[in-house]
């Protein structure tokens, strides 16, 4: 029935099960599309710091940290140092001008209310699980926010290359993936410090974000996209112009001529990464996996072999347009046929939650609320990223975690219960009986609120 | 788990509050204390013949046979009364002539839908509908406006974390709640538990080894062993942070709380399981309160009602539906109590409402409006139009409380 399958697929690609109109399977398609490109639009996140900003910010208060304890060292020795009313006036202002992660969650959260299905939202969760950086270390504490916003958005609907190439130089990647100080050991500067190459980057460069794991790269080729990436680093010299952004820093690259999965790349600075990229994107495995993984994260674990192709196929022939590779996923029949399979995990929970009470769902905090879900925000464990299994988030203690946050939710908006047309959707078949009888019967309505969110419906897709 | 209180939390709630404002005859022996008003909402539909069940009345056993025997257990009030065993504490405070029980009431409130019928129970409306605001918020404003007897600055006190319909309006009110994140809640669970097995049986696995819910459910205790309340149950600490904040100086004058987990629909456990249990905290919270509140007992109203009653018979699942008549209850040290007020309709077949509820003889406004007339001095007039809307039909119940 069509309109069985319009719910499926709205739901799959989406933030909720309930469909108060049911659209026409094209209309269905036009939506979605029209969400993916309105989640690309920057321009939703004006006014919000940049990763320039960011950084700035973090030199700005590591200063204002380290006068302070010279101030007192020197007070306690009876020296004279630098006094803190000789730092610039302004880096104060400048140190407190970064986004909390509460802070970027409620206003992404509120950015995704525009949208119609919330599809964007859905892929850019995607591509910034892709393409992890977790929050482990300062550094990237302070530029990770921005790196989403900077890198996933513009260009998860452009060529894979162009968003291959900005997530590997973003300082944030640059940081967590101990680039920024990976060095050529027969650079200039590798020569004088004895530093060398760290294959960090270039191992997940290769292994999960181009060519996966089976993509037939050697430990030769992890060496030579090392060395391709060495120089590749974050400014973050305060009296820099370009303090806070990525750099190329020749001393630090290591010289020579290199090979890549069978190519050639002759020595050229910041361009052998370039090139590097490039062969690596248009290289067949890197079709495979991206679609392999795409495919998998919104169907299911094994997705049958013409779905990942028709997708393939698509990455192929257009050279990786994200945006063409978009709308062939969006094609595949499954997504529309099969029943939803896929548990949400708790990041997902919640923007579902702040979609269907058209506000933001605390307290408690987003952030504490992740954290007792087993998802702490922007703090995957590796770089691989959160689990896309079936059932990766159905452990009893997650299943228990989510229960008490959504109980939490009920008791505090459990009277909008009335608001949200719920017993509408049970009607058009988005909803069970036995979920729809469920909700009637309860005690109250803040129990009905949480079984509604706990049911299956709102939590498998 | 224990529950604490976040000292930012307490202070937050009685700071804004003044001191009783007013003036003590430079006469009086002993020192002026305002009344101090607690509604406890038992959410869920309580069935009042559990917690009261008329012995007297010839058609009750048949009723509940398969309950068990109900003239043997229970606790007695009067020829005809007897309490549920596990209300100990309450039956003390019976004894003492400071419980007052109510059996055969209702709001007008008459489809069995909880929503609806807790919307009416809080909104003091005759029926569905109304502006928002609660009955008890309506009152305190009511009592503010008049010179003299209360401070002008007093506020309410929500132990939840929102603000319950009861006490939405125009008068200020507190919230507060002892803990960020609850422990589960297993009635949701169960029912959670029940949609999972009809559509999603891994689910149901996760949920099932997640919250230990089969305990709950086969729940039956041992014969002849009470279920033990754990001394950390979240209803008493809370109640003895309540007696605490209430009996403060500047503490609240007006709280209101909620109890959940009362639509026993399967496996009741009346006198050994599941309700057993609810009656247990409630008792345990009842006797901590009094505690607490020490020399400000004797001046303290609580004010026990739920949203409707029960069902009269058993169910095919061992428990009971939604019904009409039902019971409420005033304890506390002002209360005039030792009685049970019951215009007694009967639970024969035909005496029973629509054949399956107890009839509602009394209207539970009648109950409400007497105690505020007793406790906040308002009058009939104001009762009948401002606190409890169009209801000039239903005369406030006098002797309610001790002068």
């Amino acid at each position: 029935m069509a309109a069985q399958s319009t719910i499926i697929g709205m739901n799959r690609f989406g933030l909720s099960p309930l469909l108060h109109e049911v659209p026409t399977i094209d209309a269905a398609h036009s939506i979605l599309m029209a969400d993916a490109e309105s989640a690309s639009e920057v321009a939703l996140f004006t006014g919000v710091p940049s990763t320039q900003d960011s950084l700035k910010a973090m030199l700005a208060k590591r200063a204002i940290a380290r006068a302070r304890k010279d101030e007192m060292s020197s007070q306690a020795e009876g020296n004279k140092a630098m006094n803190m009313r000789e730092l610039p006036a302004e880096l104060q202002q400048i140190a407190d001008e970064r986004l909390s992660l509460e802070k970027e969650l409620r206003f992404t959260l509120r950015a995704t209310r525009k949208q119609q299905s919330g599809f964007g939202e859905r892929l850019v969760l995607y591509w910034a699980n892709h393409f992890t950086i977790s929050s482990n270390k300062g550094k990237v504490k302070w530029s990770i926010g921005p790196y989403v916003r900077e890198v996933v958005r513009p260009y998860m609907l452009a060529r894979f290359e162009q968003l291959l190439f900005a997530a590997t130089t973003h300082p944030a990647m640059l940081f967590y993936l101990d680039n920024a100080g990976s060095i050529g050991p027969g650079s200039a500067a590798g020569k004088r410090r004895e530093r060398g190459l760290n294959e960090n980057l270039a191992r997940e460069v290769l292994e999960l974000h181009s060519l996966g794991v089976d993509g037939g790269y050697t430990q030769q080729d992890v060496t030579a996209l090392a060395k391709i990436l060495t120089g590749w680093t974050v400014d973050l010299d305060p009296r820099s112009a370009t303090c806070g952004t990525a750099i190329f820093v020749a001393q630090r690259h290591e010289p020579g001529a290199k090979e890549l999965m069978g190519h050639r790349i002759d020595e050229a600075g910041r361009d052998e990464l370039v090139k590097a990229i490039g062969i690596l994107a248009a290289h067949p495995s890197t079709a495979r996996n991206v679609a392999r993984r795409l495919v998998a994260s919104f169907l299911s674990d094994s997705p049958s072999a013409d779905s990942i192709e028709a997708v393939q196929a698509s990455f192929n022939r257009t050279g990786g347009d994200l945006r063409a590779v978009t709308q062939q996923l969006i094609a595949i029949e499954a997504m529309w046929t099969m029943p939803p399979l896929k548990i949400r995990s708790p990041l997902e929970m919640i923007y579902v939650t702040d979609r269907l009470l058209g506000e933001t769902p605390m307290p408690p905090d987003l952030t504490v609320a992740l954290a007792a879900m087993g998802q702490p925000y922007l703090k995957a464990p590796s770089p691989k990223g959160w689990t896309e299994d079936n059932d990766g988030w159905l452990s009893s203690d997650g299943i228990k975690s989510r229960l008490d946050w959504a109980s939490v939710v009920g008791a505090k908006f459990g009277d909008l219960l009335d608001t949200i047309a719920w017993a509408d959707a049970a009607s058009s078949g988005s909803l069970s009986a036995d979920t729809a009888d469920a909700v009637r019967r309860a005690e109250s309505k803040d129990q009905a609120m949480a079984l509604l969110l706990m049911s299956p419906e709102f939590q498998r897709r | 788990m224990s529950t604490k209180v976040s000292r930012r939390a307490f202070l937050a709630c009685t700071a804004p509050l003044l001191v009783g404002s007013r003036l003590v005859p430079a006469a009086s022996a002993a020192p002026f204390q305002e009344p101090r008003l607690l509604v406890v909402n038992l959410r869920g539909a309580l069935d009042g013949l559990a917690a009261i069940a008329p012995v007297g009345d010839p058609a009750l056993e048949a009723l509940r046979a398969s309950f068990g025997s109900t003239q043997k257990l229970g606790l007695p009030l009067d020829s005809f009364f007897r309490l549920n065993s596990n209300l100990t504490a309450l039956h003390e405070l019976y004894t003492a002539k400071e419980a007052l029980f109510f059996h055969a009431v209702a709001t007008p409130y008459r489809s069995r839908s909880h929503f609806d019928a807790q919307i009416v129970l809080e909104s003091g409306q005759p029926a569905i509908g109304g502006d928002g605001t609660g009955w008890l918020n309506r009152a305190l404003a009511a009592t503010s406006t008049r010179s003299g007897e209360w401070s002008k600055d007093a506020s309410a006190l929500a132990v939840s974390p929102t603000v319950p319909l009861i006490l939405r309006g125009p008068a200020p009110v507190e919230n507060w709640q002892p803990q960020a994140l609850q422990p589960v809640d297993l009635d949701l669970a169960a029912r959670l538990l029940t949609v999972y097995e009809a559509r999603d049986p891994r689910l149901a696995l996760a949920l099932r080894r997640g919250v230990g819910i089969d305990a709950f459910l086969a729940e039956q205790a041992p014969v002849g062993k009470p279920p033990r309340v754990a001394s950390s149950d979240r209803f008493v600490t809370t109640m003895e942070a309540v007696g605490k904040l209430m009996a403060k100086d500047d503490g609240p004058r007006i709280a209101a709380m909620t109890i959940d987990g009362w639509d026993t629909h399967a496996s009741q456990g009346t006198d050994n399981g599941r309700l057993a249990k609810q009656f247990r905290a409630l008792d345990g919270g009842i006797a901590a309160l009094k505690a607490n509140m020490g020399p400000l007992w004797p001046n303290t109203t609580v004010v026990i009602v739920t949203e409707f009653g029960r069902t009269a018979r058993v169910n095919g699942t061992g428990g009971t539906d939604h019904g009409t008549g039902g019971i409420a209850m005033l304890i506390g040290g002002r209360v005039n109590g030792g009685r049970v007020i019951a215009d007694w309709p009967g639970l024969s077949e035909p005496e029973l409402l629509d054949g399956r509820d107890l009839k509602p003889t009394t209207d539970l406004r009648a109950m409400l409006k007497g105690v505020l007339a007793g406790v906040l001095g308002l009058e009939d007039a104001v009762l009948a139009r401002t606190i409890f809307p169009e209801s000039q039909a239903i005369k406030p119940m006098g002797d309610l409380l001790r002068a």
